[in-house]
Parts: structure tokens; C-alpha cells; sequence
């Protein structure tokens, strides 16, 4: 809402200050200044009215709030009406049929106008917030709307057949040539203002262009009225047609303004363009909805603001405010807000102008809170120390946004949901809820293989979302995903580090899940399990299509873990165990096995014999060519023994190692390597 | 020549060109030691006439101190010197650092502000991204056809839901399975139908802080974001609020914070305003508290939010939110 430092001060004159303490005021009082020039020898200022405050979307109501804010008297302009003999209602009538559509209309006769352009200083203020000069009578109700924050149609008297207004819904198949010179098709939801002949405008949107004010114009009709908001905001959407009226009719104006408004849109008519008032207004309405009476009881403004604001002060406030008051009772006293304050409906509201207007800067810096301690959800925790893992192996986290387009988004590691679609998504691709950060992930290596960045290492902690029904809320799973230029074996010792980290222990790597094998490569993945079966993750080469699919030159690996059960399982307190103060003894072993044998395989049969004093066997190294033939591997490994209770002896460990391979060779053909 | 200025300059003369510690040592054992000149030349004083004597010794004693004194300096001008042929580790060669990543911006922004409330009593809550009407509206006071349901300001998802178009739908959650007193942080992601630019994206971030108890007062308000923003800034911050409207506060206010940069006179980071608009706050609608249970007449509340993005970008100096989405590495490595 535009409006000028000049034209607000012509109704608070008392207003001293300069453009920037008027823009100050109004900032401090709610009512924010977005920004302020000079035009002319005026300053142009633009506000930012709040929605609930509908009656600033005029110069009036802005001058009310200065006045109000400022303790300075509001002075709006008299309307003083030199009215002929002749009633109005000679030449017209008004009818409302739809009366829950426009509960009050009006209309002033003015004979003798003389169409042409405005004067200047009406040229200027309409210029400075944005408007185009048309001509004196068109401009004299912008002015007025502008204003008064009331709209306004004025008719060629002389164009409306009978001069007979009847204000209905219009008829299916009914339609009207507008200002704007476009025919708009009507129907039985929209308001009309018709004649007998049919609609001569679309009621609070735009007038029509057989009725329009011209050259060659003398007499005027000039139409107020209060339209039902919901019935304005239908039209306008349903025909695609916004207007300076139709914003402020859908938004609720004022009622009990219509009559003061006409006159002074009337007054400006004739000052303007020249021409006498028919006596008289010519009127229909409505039911008109009693004044509202709040009760207000003073302590409240103490509970809420923890100020004291004594009573005469509020008095003062609602009267600045134009709100009636009664005093019965000091602790509860009545107040009717003025029409123009919809907006005012219950006590609170009530506590908020009185702090409001008495300046939120009266509260001091002090409070009296009770001290609460603070605990951390588990798993916000555990996802922090995942993160934590991740930086610390030297992944940077990304930021990625939910949507992905419906196709990509049916990709899902932990569900077989189908994805939630955006009804009004704003993008193709961009049109449903992701359900894994597969592919956000890889679309980001991909933004950095096009910028030339290597060795990348991504990982984003998030929740993605499985749809089960189609309606209630859906499962938010957290999960953690990465990718990392690297091998599987890189991949899996990070989720390892992890495990460690939040001390989870029993989980067991494993053949892919047939069910992710279209997301990743079963000959270069594994599925991680928890020892009672469930799944925790997976891990490995993103299956060549996805891959493809994203236009990527070398394949990251990929890894993805649900994070709930990360945090279900973790043990934060890892716990000692005693160290021995006894030397160790390291044997290294190389094996040549087939090809299909596991690592694993070897590790638990090793395990399983329980040697003496067996303290850890650790894999080190394969190998695969000549020296061991096709089909062949070498696994190389390390055992070491230490004893708690005394130091080993060579011998004791040679015969662990000579049953240890023995059982090797039984179990899978296995030869020792030398 | 007298033969102690033969032995001085030949010693100094040698000394001057040696280059190791080695040979300095082998130096000094050849001059000084007990078989070198020097003490040699202390032995001729015993065959000398008993009146040259003292006149003797004094210079044979002036030259070793002379050479003594030689032998420290070269000691410590050879200095650590490495032996001829050693290798010299190039010190100026950068460093092998070790692999270590970073948190995104809006991680940190985020962590920071949790930290700090944290210490004031608050505790992080969460709650979905998709929301019911309910939960995103009706509970928050916003009646059925408000502007604010609009599709232009949210993005609507098949069976009646919604991505949240802001966090205070986690203070609903929150007070339907609570009773007070409470104090919560909802930090999360919030969805609005906005075309991407410099400034706007469709997914951002905010945090909305709630308390609830008897007895709490605009005053509370005022007193925990003030400590909140000195948290963050310094504690010299100054902060103002300024009336406004927001459906689920009533009275509700923007709060803005006097601009860092030009102290209040107004530059283009401030708009010229002198002040930097953080976000809205106020007390808790008592339609709010009708819609969860808790009686008005009973508890009093305050809450606000805060956009992260636009802190952080201001905090680090990036200028375009996209920036923030893109992940390129050399963005994300600015931040380890
Ligand atoms: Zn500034």
C-alpha cells in the first residue's frame, strides 16, 4: 500500500515531524514502512499493511494509526454536499435480490459533470502511488478509494437503461464486456450490478464498458456498496480478474464507511469535474450486524504484557482508537471497537492495541523464568555422533532438497512404498517426496564432476518418507547417506568405524537383499544385518543404470543406514576391558582357497576353534594371478596370541597354528602359501 | 714473525675453514689439547730469562683465551649446520593434512542456535515435514479460506496433507503431549511454493522456539531473545520489537536486531534501516492453546521463529541461497 508523507499529514496536521519520524511512528505502531522517496516536493511511501489490518489499506485509516500512535487529533475531511431540489431517486432505483451478497448498496445522482482532465495536484498524488490520470471523474473515485479505502464504480447515468439497478447472482449464460474491453462469461456464482437489459458490471471487480464513463458524460451514477468478501474473492479468481476493489472488497472493508465515503467521493466528483448532487441517497440493504461489545478485564494487560499499564492509560488508548467504553466495573470494563476495526473480536486483541499503541519499547529487560534442565533426545544424539564420524572420515556434509521427480523418487532401500506426489509442484522434475538419498547424492557428484572436484566424499543425515496409506501422516524414516570415491572395502570400513563408534556389535555383512538389487550391484554390495535379522543398511556400487543415469564418468561407492535403528542399538557407554602386561605373538598366514570362498567364511571357522590365548585375527591382504592359478586366491592374515596370566612360548603358539591349518586344508582344500 | 703469531694465524686460518662440527672438534684437540702448540709454547717459558718471563706468558695466555674464544664462536656460527651431502627436509613444503570433512553452513547456523538455547532450558523437539490442516492451520488459528492456505503458499500432496509451511506446527505437537510447563526448540525444514533465486528457495530452514507455564509474560519474551542474540552475536546486541500480526500469537511482534555492520546508521546489508529483521514472535494465541487442551485463563506462553538460512548467509557472507543446495566441494571445503 502506497500512499504520500503530504496527503496522511492533510488529515493530522498537528504532525510535526519530517517523512522519516512519520515512517518511524508507523514502523513502531505496527504498521511497517517497507520503504520511502521523494517524488516531487512529496515523499512516496510504501507500507507493509498486515492482513488483519484492512482498513490501513487507505490514507485515512494510516492517518487514524499516526494520530493514535502520536497522541495527535485526526481531522478527516469535511463533507459538506450542495445538493438541488430534485431528489435522486426521480431518476433511479436500487433493488438487492441477493441480499447475502451485499448486505448494504447505494447510489448519488450527480447531473451537470463535465468529463475532461483532473487538476493537477489530483494528477500528482495519484501519480506518486502509481496510478495513471484517465479522466476527472474516473480519477476523483480512485482518489477516493485511495482514500477513503472504499471502492467505487461511477456509471453514464444515461448508458444504464431505466436507470434501474438490481443487484443479483447472474444468470447461466449471462456475460459483459468489461472496462478492460474482454468479455468475461458469467455464472450463478458471481455477483452482477445489472440493469434490464442485463449485467452493466461484475459487482466489486470491474464495471462494464457499454455503462462507462466518457466524453460526452453529464450524468453520473455513483455506486457504493458492501460486497460479501468470500462472494468477491470467487469472481476475481474464477475469471482471473484482480482489481484495486476487488483486493479490498475480499479482504472485508468497512460497513459502516459506505455512506461517508459516497459523499465524499461525491464531493470530489463535483469538484473536480463540475455539476450539482441530486438530493438524496438511493439506498438498499440488508441485515447489518449489531456493533460487537468486548469485556475487558485490566489485569490482563499485567498477565500478558508482565507491564503495568493503569487503567486511565488504556481508556486513553481505546479512545485514541476510536473504541466506545464503558466503566461498570474498573476490573471489567466494556469496549465496542468502531466499525472499521473487524478485526477486534475478544480481550486479547483488546491487551495487544493497549500494548501496541503504549510502545512494545516500554518492556524492560528482566524476567523471572524458573530454571528447566534440558535433555537431549537419543536420537538427535546418536544422529550427532554419526555426523561427527562421518566429518571425521572426511565426508562434508550437503544439503539436498526432498523432491525428486516421481520416476527417481520411487528408489527406496527400506520400503516399497509408492512416493508422494506434489499436487501442485512447481517443476517436472521436481514433483515427489524422495524416498532414499541415492539419488540426490549422486546428482551431486555429478555437480561436482561437472566443476572439476575429485575425491569427493558426501554424506546427508535426513529423514525420507514412506507413504503406507495414501492419507495419514507418513513415516519420516531417518536415515544417513554417502557416497566416496572409492571401493566397496571403503565403503564397508567406514559403516565398520561407525559401528564401533556407537559400540554396536553383532551385525553381520551379507549378500545384497534381492529386493535393493536394482539400486545397487550384487557383484559389488553387501547388506548389512542385525544379529536378530533385521536390516540396518546397505552398501555398494550404484547399479550401472542409476549411474548411467546421472551421467557420471566413474562410479562412487554408495552407502545408505537407517539411523532409527542405529540409535536403537547404540551403547554410549563403551566399557573397559583389562589389558594384558604380557608380550603378544604374531603369526602371519597366507592361504591359496577358491575363488567363491569367503574371508568371512575363513575368519569364523578360525573363530570357531577356539585356539588358546587366541587374541585377534586380522585380514590383511588377497591376492589373485599367475602364482596362485585361475580360479585361486591367496588370503593373507595375521593371528596374534597373548595370554593374560604369563608369556607365551614359540612352541605353544606353532602347535596352535599347525592345527589351525590343518583344519584349513580339511575344510576348504586350503594350501599354505609360502 | 714470533712463533705465537705463526700458531695465531695459522690456527685462525684454519678454523675459519672448516665446515663441520667434526672438524672443529679435531681443531681444537690440535691447538688447545695437551699436545698442541699452544701448551707447547707455555713449555719454552721455563727456559727463558727469568726478566722475559712474565712478558712471555702473558701473550702465550692472551692467545689461547683468543683461541678459546674463536673456537665458541665457530662453535656457534657452524651452528646446526648439517653435514655436507645430509638431506634437508624442505620445511616450507605444505603439509600432508589429514582427511577431515566439514558440517554444512546451515548444520552450524543450526547447531549454534541450539546451543544457545539449550543453555536458556529449552529442548530440541521434532515433528513431521508433512503435516496435516490441522496441525499446519487450524490449531494455529487460521481459519478455513485465510490467504495463508492458499496454493501459492503451500505445496499441497495427495490425501489431504501438506509439506509444513512453517515450524510452529511442531508446537502444536508438542502441546497435544504435554502438559506445561514447557520450553522447546523445534528446529526443521519448512516448504513454500516460492520460485528459486539469489534470495528464495521452495525448502528452508527455521526454528521455533515455545514456552508455555503460568506465569510468563512478554517480559519472559523480551529477556530470552535478548539472551539468545547476545548468545549468538555478542553481548553487546541490541534488540527491538515491533508490533505485528501473526495468526497464532496475539500480541505478536517482529524482532529485529540493531545491524553489526554499520552499528545502526544504516548500510546496504540493513537496507539502510539501521536494524536487521530476524523474525516474528509473540504470546501463544489462547485459540492455540483452546486447540490443544491447555486453558488460557491458566497458562500463558510465548514462541517465535527465526529463519536459519538468512542468518547463516549474513554470519558467513554468502550471497546467494542457491549456493547452499548446489554442494559444490569447493563451497562445502570453505567450511571445514
Ligand atoms: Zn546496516
Amino acid at each position: 500500500m502506497k500512499a504520500t508523507y503530504d496527503w496522511i499529514r492533510e488529515y493530522v496536521p498537528a504532525f510535526q515531524g519530517d517523512v522519516r519520524e512519520m515512517c518511524e511512528r508507523f514502523t513502531m505502531s505496527g504498521t511497517e514502512v517497507e520503504y520511502f522517496e521523494q517524488v516531487g516536493d512529496d515523499w512516496v511511501i510504501e507500507f507493509a499493511v498486515t492482513s488483519n489490518r484492512v482498513d490501513c489499506l487507505g490514507v485515512l485509516g494510516l492517518a487514524r494509526e499516526l494520530a493514535a500512535a502520536t497522541g495527535l487529533p485526526f481531522v478527516p475531511p469535511r463533507v459538506e454536499l450542495d445538493e438541488t431540489a430534485a431528489a435522486a431517486d426521480e431518476v433511479c432505483s436500487v433493488a438487492i435480490e441477493d441480499l447475502d451478497l451485499c448486505s448494504r448498496y447505494t447510489a448519488r445522482i450527480i447531473e451537470g459533470v463535465v468529463v475532461g482532465p483532473s487538476p493537477d495536484w489530483m494528477v500528482k498524488r495519484l501519480e506518486a502511488i502509481g496510478l495513471r490520470s484517465i479522466n476527472n471523474i474516473v480519477d476523483a473515485t480512485n482518489y477516493a478509494l485511495f482514500e477513503t479505502n472504499q471502492p467505487f464504480h461511477a456509471f453514464d447515468l444515461d448508458r444504464l437503461k431505466d436507470g434501474a439497478i438490481v443487484v443479483r447472482r447472474a444468470r447461466k449464460g449471462e456475460s459483459i464486456r468489461a472496462l478492460n474491453d474482454k468479455v468475461y462469461e458469467l455464472d450463478s456464482e458471481m455477483l452482477a450490478i445489472t440493469d434490464p437489459s442485463g449485467p452493466v458490471a461484475i459487482a466489486g471487480v470491474m464495471g462494464g464498458a457499454a455503462t462507462e464513463v466518457g466524453e460526452g458524460t453529464t450524468r453520473v451514477l455513483l455506486e457504493t456498496a458492501w460486497f460479501e468478501p468470500m462472494s468477491i474473492r470467487a469472481s476475481s479468481r474464477r475469471l482471473g480478474l484482480a482489481s484495486d476493489s476487488s483486493f479490498r472488497f475480499e479482504r472485508g472493508i468497512d460497513r459502516g464507511n459506505v455512506d461517508r465515503a459516497a459523499g465524499r467521493c461525491a464531493q470530489l466528483i463535483v469538484q473536480v469535474a463540475g455539476g450539482r448532487h441530486r438530493r438524496g441517497l438511493v439506498a438498499a440493504q440488508g441485515e447489518v450486524p449489531a456493533g460487537r461489545v468486548i469485556p475487558f478485564r485490566h489485569d490482563q494487560v499485567k498477565r500478558i504484557t508482565g507491564i503495568d499499564i493503569p487503567l486511565p492509560r488504556c481508556l486513553e488508548i481505546f479512545t485514541a482508537l476510536d473504541c466506545a467504553t464503558v466503566v461498570d466495573d474498573p476490573a471489567r470494563i466494556s469496549v465496542v471497537p468502531p466499525s472499521w476495526r473487524g478485526d477486534l473480536e475478544r480481550e486479547i486483541d483488546l491487551v495487544e492495541e493497549v500494548i501496541r499503541i503504549h510502545g512494545l519499547e516500554a518492556l524492560p529487560v528482566e524476567s523471572g523464568m524458573r530454571v528447566m534442565t534440558v535433555k537431549e533426545g537419543r536420537q538427535r544424539k546418536i544422529q550427532g555422533l554419526v555426523k561427527n564420524v562421518f566429518v571425521a572420515a572426511g565426508f562434508h556434509e550437503t544439503l539436498t532438497t526432498s523432491f525428486l521427480a516421481e520416476d527417481a523418487a520411487r528408489a527406496s532401500f527400506f520400503a516399497k512404498a509408492t512416493p508422494i506426489t506434489i499436487a501442485n509442484a512447481m517443476r517436472k522434475d521436481e514433483n515427489a517426496l524422495r524416498q532414499s538419498l541415492l539419488h540426490s547424492l549422486l546428482a551431486v557428484r555429478k555437480t561436482n564432476q561437472d566443476h572439476g572436484n575429485d575425491e569427493v566424499r558426501i554424506f546427508e543425515a535426513t529423514v525420507v518418507y514412506l507413504d503406507h496409506d495414501g492419507r495419514s501422516i507418513p513415516e519420516h524414516l531417518p536415515i544417513v547417506g554417502a557416497a566416496l570415491d572409492g571401493g566397496l572395502r571403503e565403503a564397508r570400513g567406514v559403516v565398520e568405524r561407525l559401528l564401533r563408534g556407537l559400540g554396536i556389535e553383532g551385525s553381520v555383512f551379507g549378500r545384497l537383499d534381492e529386493e535393493v538389487s536394482s539400486l545397487l550391484d550384487p557383484t559389488c554390495a553387501t547388506t548389512l544385518r542385525l544379529a536378530d535379522g533385521r536390516v540396518l543398511g546397505h552398501l555398494g556400487r550404484p547399479d550401472r543404470r542409476i549411474a548411467a543415469a546421472h551421467d557420471l564418468k566413474s562410479l562412487p561407492c554408495y552407502l545408505e543406514l537407517r539411523l532409527d535403528r542405529l540409535s536403537e542399538l547404540a551403547s554410549l557407554e563403551p566399557k573397559y576391558r583389562p589389558l594384558s602386561r604380557y608380550p603378544a605373538v604374531k603369526r602371519d598366514l597366507a592361504i591359496v582357497v577358491d575363488e567363491g570362498l569367503l574371508w568371512q567364511e575363513v575368519e569364523s571357522l578360525v573363530r570357531s576353534l577356539e585356539l588358546a590365548d587366541l587374541d585377534a585375527v586380522e585380514f590383511f591382504d588377497e591376492y589373485r594371478g599367475k602364482q596362485v592359478g585361475t580360479g585361486k586366491k591367496s588370503l593373507a592374515f595375521s593371528l596374534t596370541y597373548r595370554s593374560h596370566e604369563r608369556t607365551l612360548t614359540g612352541d605353544e603358539v606353532d602347535a596352535s597354528q599347525q592345527r589351525l591349518i590343518a583344519v584349513l586344508g580339511e575344510r576348504f582344500g586350503a594350501q599354505i602359501r609360502a | 714473525m714470533s712463533d705465537i703469531e705463526t700458531t695465531r694465524a695459522t690456527a685462525l686460518a684454519e678454523l675459519e675453514a672448516l665446515t663441520d662440527a667434526r672438524a672443529l672438534e679435531q681443531w681444537r684437540i690440535r691447538y688447545l689439547g695437551k699436545k698442541g702448540p699452544v701448551q707447547d709454547l707455555m713449555g719454552r717459558l721455563k727456559d727463558l730469562p727469568a726478566e722475559e718471563r712474565p712478558g712471555y706468558g702473558q701473550d702465550v695466555n692472551r692467545l689461547k683465551q683468543e683461541l678459546v674464544a674463536a673456537h665458541a664462536a665457530r662453535k656457534e656460527s657452524l651452528g646446526t649446520a648439517p653435514a655436507a651431502g645430509a638431506r634437508i627436509e624442505d620445511f616450507s613444503l605444505p603439509g600432508l593434512q589429514p582427511l577431515i570433512g566439514a558440517f554444512h553452513p546451515i548444520s552450524r547456523m543450526m547447531q549454534e542456535m541450539i546451543t544457545c538455547m539449550q543453555s536458556l532450558g529449552f529442548e530440541v523437539a521434532e515433528g513431521p515435514e508433512i503435516e496435516d490442516e490441522f496441525h499446519n492451520f487450524n490449531a494455529l488459528n487460521i481459519p478455513p479460506n485465510h490467504p495463508a492456505r492458499s496454493e501459492s503458499d503451500n505445496f499441497y500432496l495427495e490425501g489431504n496433507r501438506l509439506l509444513r509451511s512453517q515450524t510452529s506446527t511442531v508446537q502444536i505437537r508438542v502441546m497435544e503431549s504435554r502438559k506445561p510447563p514447557l520450553r522447546i526448540i523445534a528446529p526443521g525444514r519448512v516448504y513454500r511454493p516460492d520460485t528459486v533465486d539469489a534470495s528464495h528457495h521452495y525448502m528452508f530452514h527455521q526454528i521455533e522456539g515455545l514456552a508455555v507455564d503460568r506465569d510468563l509474560t512478554m517480559k519472559d519474551l523480551k529477556a530470552t531473545l535478548i539472551l539468545f542474540f547476545s548468545g549468538l552475536f555478542g553481548e553487546d546486541v541490541d534488540i527491538r520489537l515491533r508490533p505485528n500480526f501473526f495468526p497464532f500469537t496475539e500480541p505478536s511482534a517482529e524482532v529485529d536486531v540493531r545491524c553489526v555492520f554499520c552499528k545502526g546508521r544504516g548500510c546496504p546489508t540493513c537496507q539502510q534501516k539501521g536494524w536487521i529483521e530476524m523474525g516474528g514472535c509473540g504470546m501463544v494465541d489462547p485459540n492455540v492453546f483452546k486447540a490443544v487442551g491447555y486453558d488460557p485463563e491458566v497458562y500463558t506462553g510465548f514462541a517465535f521463529g527465526i529463519g536459519i538460512e538468512r542468518m547463516a548467509m549474513r554470519r558467513f557472507g554468502i550471497p546467494d541461497i542457491r549456493l547452499l543446495t548446489e554442494n559444490d566441494l569447493r563451497f562445502l571445503r570453505q567450511f571445514a
